[in-house]
């Protein structure tokens, strides 16, 4: 199984809580995923998850002029989009524990 | 910022798909200007294409348009507009001949090989938009469905004239009537379509028509003139369609 299939499963906690850092666009949270390792295979995989997300009323976007560049479309975290957040992340602790558990060998 | 060609062609194919599945014109406008803005950063920091949609253009679009909301009442709301311009194109013609007649086969086989041709029609610009084939066979292709089309409906008219009595057939001036409202439907449909071409087209194929009911022309002079009308409006045709496409793209032809 590569990591991008792996990923597939996450992204959409990936970015909950990419954006839950700070309002952000498309590309620079391809940036920031880069800036914590994540190598993605394709950068456009997150604009489906990104609607998905909008369409589950997780996050809510705003189309804004930039001062340098193109017009570009800012996603924050709904209140929703924050509890699903602490889901995630609470999920995402108990599955890594378990995981590390088993890959470590730790019982 | 200037975008690649290839680039460019991907935004407008995707376009095209997320049309064609009828997805909201607004939604359609959003994602294309989001991928757009995103695709200028990546060329700016020379990446290309390919990291972006990863390979497969045609997955990529398909991943894009699982994630939209199909506006089927949208689709909905162009049927009647659309069902008026194909009848008017059916009767219109032959109400100006004088050659208007109803019959079961025909009101059955028309509706039925025009749905056929415009989901060929359709299907094919689905294609067209996920892969990148040559101009040449794109163009065969239109031509092929083009030709089954007009086959299958002129065999239709063939059994209609041997097998088939016409259980209605208007008055001379009754077809007149039927002749006016086709053309006032071409006028609302290019009004509501804001394009010249459901006015264009009649005009190409009937007016030569209309023209000669009011001469005392032989039936081969008239079929000669018809012929002569179509093939000189479809080089115009093509030849617009080649200045156009060398306008857009003026390093690329």
């Amino acid at each position: 199984m590569s990591s991008s299939q792996m990923l597939k499963g996450i992204l959409d906690g990936c970015l909950l809580a990419i954006i839950n850092k700070g309002e952000t666009y498309g590309y620079e949270m391809i940036e920031k995923l880069e800036l914590y390792g994540f190598r993605m295979v394709s950068e456009g995989s997150i604009y489906p998850v990104l609607l998905r997300l909008q369409k589950e009323g997780f996050v809510k976007s705003v189309m804004k002029e930039s001062p340098s560049g193109p017009k570009r479309k800012y996603y924050t975290l709904t209140p929703d989009g924050e509890k699903e957040y602490l889901e995630f992340k609470e999920r995402w602790e108990s599955l890594s524990m378990s995981v590390n558990r088993l890959v470590k060998e730790e019982i | 910022m200037t975008l690649s060609k290839a680039s460019e062609d991907f935004i407008a194919n995707l376009r095209l798909y997320l049309m064609t599945s009828g997805k909201k014109d607004a939604e359609i406008k959003e994602i294309a200007e989001e991928l757009r803005a995103h695709l200028e950063d990546a060329e700016n920091r020379g990446k290309n294409l390919e990291t972006v949609t990863g390979g497969s253009p045609e997955a990529y679009m398909k991943n894009i348009s699982s994630e939209m909301t199909t506006d089927f009442y949208g689709l909905i709301k162009l049927m009647p507009m659309f069902i008026l311009l194909l009848i008017a194109y059916f009767v219109t013609g032959s109400a100006i001949r004088g050659d208007l007649s109803f019959s079961l086969l025909k009101l059955i086989a028309f509706p039925l090989i025009a749905a056929a041709s415009i989901g060929a029609y359709i299907f094919t610009f689905r294609k067209i938009a996920g892969n990148t084939w040559s101009k040449k066979k794109e163009f065969t292709i239109f031509i092929g469905i083009q030709l089954i089309t007009v086959g299958l409906m002129s065999a239709v008219l063939l059994l209609d004239i041997f097998y088939f009595q016409p259980f209605y057939t208007p008055s001379r001036a009754m077809m007149w009537v039927i002749a006016a409202m086709g053309v006032l439907i071409f006028f609302i449909g290019a009004i509501w379509s804001k394009t010249w071409i459901t006015i264009i087209l009649p005009l190409f194929l009937f007016g030569p028509d209309f023209v000669m009911s009011f001469m005392d022309v032989d039936e081969m002079t008239a079929l000669y003139a018809n012929m002569g009308v179509f093939v000189a409006g479809f080089i115009l045709l093509m030849l617009y369609l080649l200045f156009q496409n060398k306008k857009q793209n003026p390093h690329y032809s």
